[in-house]
């Protein structure tokens, strides 16, 4: 009772705060998942942009390499001349080797007939197997999904429409693929020799990933794509290029040169941080080493984005690095806190006033309760004397000769003493109602007959009753001696003898019964009055609370007579109810005896 | 002093008069400003009746620029390493003697500076060197810490290059690096194709090794394929003289995108091109020079084998053919020759017609692969047939040296047994290795520092 307030006030200050932080999280979690999810986005359409600068530049290199692959045509008379090749590659710094096959994909260059350079015979040795695949360069005539690439083909046009729709034929013929999966658990042997001598090459440590693009252009004979192929564990890029007459032209790019080119197009670390911030991009090849990175961000981990690139550098990746978005939205955080610290203050501040407000009334109704009770304990000495003196003269009265006997004064008196009982019952209810307030009150047991008790609490009210047309009648049912605290009953039994007469007038019989049940002490006080409203059943053990009918109405009351009373008997280990009846109260009292 | 006046001031009138007198005779006799084609048989007469080896020198000479105001301008890339080891003095080092060597170029040059680390930022874009001060601010501000993304970093340097490529500059990346390459290609091969490929575009990349950490079969291929210099270099402190040096080079640049092609003839089998990397097609053989230096020789042995022949017939071996660029005419420009020999039956006459620079160089030459072997073989842990092998090489050079009493194949003999005894020693090889490839790169290309 005496933390309640604080108790309450306290949860009325955390309750709201709880619940808007609790809302603010979620707001703030939705809100990062979207910024992420929007970070996401972001962060592809990044990669995506840079993925296609790199498109960008196989497209220049394809122009190029086409308008250098006509050049050559031009000089093909019939054949290609090997002198004009190989000075085509000695001067081209993008290309690293060239070969020619005629229509039957047999060799033509580097030439069959005439002595190779070391560097020929190691391209020979290299690509061997991907001549020999066959279809590599016809996906058109080999590929089964040969209608799609046709269908597409006029939209395919043009170089860039060609990279912006994407991959049109991307696969592996069948037997490349077979042969790629059974040399797959040699991969990482052959990746770890990275510069073996030429002589060691063997048709074992060749593995490939081929995909093979396909482009008709408006004439039929003429085709192109890339090839990314793997031998020796390096990367080799080829573009090929079909002539009009149906040899492909097979060029071989230097693979430091092109990853010089496209290291080029990248952001170097100035631009980059500038760009990026707090965060970093790398660019990682098929084994996941880094070629090339640029950002601020340099912490290892888990990449935040990974975006595999476009073909012919299917096998590569880029990664997008940076903190967490955790931590990233800190901040965030402390505009959260920030707020709800300060609400939570004002909260307590107020629930503090609050409190002490509540603290003051409840002094202040302390001490007018402490008010009352000394007021009524001084009232309770004189009146017990003015009943002391009023009964000593009824006395002297009876005791007088019955001929100066004046009715009236007999009257009067009997007046002053029954008002004076009133009086002094008010007081003692008001005394035990401070008491058990202040959990002060206690019983006090003794052995005592209870049918007797309540004749005579009777016997003093039945003058009263009658005058109020009021009919008691008691049928006692103990008859036998209890341990209980007689103070407690009588206390009871007037507070519903005074109630029954202030509310019931005119009533006729009021029926008072007694009996035991097993160690209880049970009494029942059952009126033939008005009865009590049903929705006031509860409330009218509430102390201070007066039943507002026309009942109560003109009826002057402390109210707190039935909350004393049902205190008091279960103070007593009983209870004071309010039986079921159709006409009346009826009201059951139950103390324990056996205590 | 002033009563001498008079007759200093004769003195230098007629010391002006010679100088001019002097300087039109040589105008006279070099009346043309063009690379000389030399080509030399080490044995012009050779034994009849047996096949043997033979050693063609071929010896291309920078012609004299007329002055320095004539120079070809320059287009030069400083690539700088500043990762975590080329901190405190080095990366200081670095920056001044960059800035120092840039002191010497004037505003027909372009420059641009790019360091790396684990990334790499371009410090100074390609700008033609009109206002220095903002230059040397921004070298200033490169400071040491990261990885070393040397790929990377040689790439961005080109591309700086590249804005301003001119085949009537000279094109350099100057790459200075002291660690190992550990962020992109890493492998001597990898950065040999990228040299390559630069080199087709008449870029050649110079590398400084710093210390004793970097790769120098890296630098030396990197600098090999594409035809710049190399440097070993110690001590932090001795940059500012290589970077000189390197300079120096860059602005005495006569040709460029020197094509040599040699046939050989009647039967004439090449075997191998002494030092330097080319492509033989059966009886073809083709090298290319990124550029010749004013007043200088660079020389190709080709090591053929020659069929037998009848004594007192005389063969055309070979004949080659060099396109070139001339920088001071700014044309293309066309040399060629052939190489003979005449065979005899009588062994003085051998001997007494050897061609003795041509047999020096080629000796060197043929010593210098051994020493290449050498280290090969040490790679592979066989230290003792290393040794053996320079021992050997020793003795060639010794007995040649005797033959054609020369000093300079002596001293390369007492290096050569200096250099044996250095293979042995373990811990002190990482020096011993890096000091070796510079000599033999140095040797294979003639390089001037």
């Amino acid at each position: 009772m005496k933390y309640r307030a604080a108790l309450l006030l306290i949860l009325l200050v955390l309750l709201p705060l709880l619940l808007l932080g609790w809302l603010g999280f979620r707001l703030q979690q939705n809100e990062q998942q979207l910024v992420g999810l929007q970070l996401q986005k972001l962060i592809e359409q990044q990669l995506e942009s840079l993925d296609s600068e790199l498109q960008t530049h196989f497209q220049q290199l394809e122009r190029l390499l086409q308008r250098q692959a006509g050049g050559l045509y031009r000089l093909a008379d019939p054949d290609y001349p090997s002198d004009r090749l190989r000075s085509f590659i000695k001067d081209s710094a993008q290309v690293q080797q060239l070969f020619v096959l005629d229509a039957d994909d047999q060799r033509q260059f580097p030439p069959r007939d005439q002595p190779l350079s070391l560097e020929e015979q190691r391209l020979v040795d290299r690509l061997q197997p991907l001549w020999q695949s066959p279809g590599l360069f016809h996906p058109t005539a080999s590929d089964p999904s040969a209608p799609a690439v046709q269908a597409q083909a006029p939209v395919a046009a043009k170089a860039s429409d060609y990279f912006a729709s994407g991959q049109l034929a991307q696969r592996a013929p069948a037997e490349l693929s077979s042969e790629l999966s059974a040399d797959i658990a040699e991969a990482p042997l052959a990746s770890a020799q990275m510069a073996e001598p030429a002589a060691e090459l063997s048709d074992q440590t060749q593995r490939s990933s081929v995909k093979t693009e396909a482009k008709r252009t408006e004439t039929d004979t003429t085709a192109s794509g890339w090839i990314a192929w793997y031998a020796d564990a390096r990367l080799m890029h080829i573009y090929w290029w079909r002539d009009p007459e149906g040899r492909t032209l097979g060029f071989v790019l230097n693979d430091a040169r092109l990853l010089s080119d496209l290291i080029n197009r990248l952001p170097d670390a100035g631009q980059g941080s500038q760009a990026l911030g707090e965060a970093q991009i790398r660019l990682l090849d098929s084994q996941g080493t880094a070629l090339y990175s640029w950002g601020d961000y340099q912490a290892n981990g888990q990449a935040l984005r990974s975006l595999g690139l476009s073909h012919p550098l299917g096998s590569w990746r880029l990664e997008y690095h940076a903190p967490a978005l955790q931590r990233a939205a800190a901040p965030l955080w402390l505009t959260l806190v920030a707020p709800l610290l300060l609400l939570g203050a004002g909260l307590a501040g107020l629930g503090y006033l609050l409190y002490r407000e509540h603290r003051r009334e409840l002094t202040l109704a302390r001490q007018r309760v402490n008010f009352v009770n000394q007021v009524s304990h001084e009232l309770k000495t004189p009146l017990t004397n003015v009943r002391l003196y009023a009964e000593m003269l009824q006395q002297r009265l009876d005791d007088g000769s019955e001929e100066t006997a004046d009715p009236t004064v007999n009257r009067y008196l009997g007046v002053i003493t029954d008002e004076s009982q009133r009086l002094s019952r008010l007081i003692e209810n008001v005394l035990s109602f401070s008491r058990l307030q202040r959990k002060q009150l206690k019983l006090a047991p003794e052995t005592a007959n209870p049918d007797e008790q309540i004749e005579r609490i009777l016997h003093t009210f039945a003058p009263l009753l009658r005058q109020r047309g009021i009919e008691p009648r008691f049928a006692p049912g103990i008859e036998q001696p209890l341990t209980y605290d007689p103070a407690a009953l009588e206390q009871i039994l007037n507070n519903l003898l005074s109630n029954c007469e202030k509310y019931a007038p005119d009533s006729g019989e009021l029926r008072l019964r007694s009996w035991l049940d097993s160690t209880a002490l049970c009494v029942e006080v059952r009126d033939s009055g008005p009865g009590i409203d049903p929705a006031d059943r509860q409330r009218i053990f509430e102390p201070f609370y007066r039943s507002s009918s026309r009942l109560t109405d003109g009826v002057s009351g402390t109210g707190i007579g039935l909350g004393l009373a049902r205190d008091l008997a279960r103070a007593h280990g009983g209870d004071l109810t309010l039986e079921a009846s159709d006409s009346g109260a009826c009201f059951q009292i139950r103390l324990e005896t056996n205590r | 002093m002033n009563r001498y006046f008079p007759r200093h001031r004769w003195i230098t009138a007629l010391l002006l008069l010679l100088t001019c007198v002097s300087l039109s005779a040589r105008a006279q006799t070099q009346h043309k400003q063009e690379v000389t084609l030399d080509l030399s048989l080490a044995t012009p007469v050779m034994a009849a009746g047996a096949a043997q080896k033979a050693y063609i020198k071929i010896s291309l000479d920078g012609f004299e620029l007329p002055g320095r105001a004539t120079r070809t301008p320059a287009n030069v890339a400083i690539v700088l390493d500043r990762s975590g080891s080329m901190g405190g003095d080095k990366i200081q080092h670095a920056r001044e003697a960059a800035i120092m060597a840039l002191g010497r170029l004037d505003e027909r040059d372009i420059v641009s500076v790019v360091a790396y680390d684990s990334q790499v930022e371009v410090v100074v874009p390609a700008t033609r060197l009109t206002d220095r001060q903002p230059i040397y601010q921004a070298i200033r501000t490169i400071r040491a810490g990261g990885n070393t993304a040397l790929f990377a970093g040689v790439s961005k340097g080109a591309a700086e290059l590249r804005k301003f490529i001119d085949r009537n500059r000279v094109n350099r990346v100057i790459l200075l690096s002291d660690g190992l390459a550990n962020v992109g290609p890493q492998t001597p091969s990898a950065l040999g194709r990228l040299g390559q490929s630069l080199a087709k575009e008449g870029i050649s990349v110079t590398t400084i090794g710093l210390g004793l950490g970097y790769n120098e079969d890296l630098m030396t291929q990197l600098a090999g394929m594409s035809d710049g210099n190399h440097a070993f270099v110690e001590n932090a402190a001795d940059l500012a003289r290589i970077f000189q040096y390197e300079f120096g080079d860059v602005m005495s640049v006569v040709a460029q995108d020197l094509i040599i092609e040699i046939r050989c003839l009647n039967g004439v089998r090449p075997l191998r091109l002494l030092g330097r990397d080319s492509d033989v097609y059966g009886d073809r053989v083709r090298t290319r020079l990124n550029q010749l230096y004013s007043e200088q020789e660079k020389y190709l042995v080709l090591e053929v084998e020659v069929p037998a022949q009848e004594a007192g017939s005389e063969l055309e071996l070979a004949s080659v053919q060099v396109d070139y660029a001339n920088l001071a005419t700014r044309q293309a420009a066309r040399l060629d020759g052939r190489v003979r020999a005449q065979f005899s039956a009588s062994e003085q006459e051998v001997q007494q017609a050897v061609d003795k620079p041509a047999l020096e160089s080629a000796v060197e030459q043929v010593a210098n692969e051994l020493s290449r072997e050498a280290v090969e073989l040490r790679d592979q842990g066989d230290v003792q047939g290393a040794r053996s092998l320079l021992q050997k090489s020793a003795e060639y050079l010794g007995a040649q040296a005797e033959a054609l009493a020369s000093p300079e194949l002596k001293a390369q003999e007492e290096e050569a047994l200096q250099d044996a005894d250095k293979l042995s020693s373990e811990d002190d090889w990482n020096r011993q290795r890096k000091e070796l490839r510079e000599k033999q790169y140095k040797r294979a290309t003639q390089q001037t520092y």
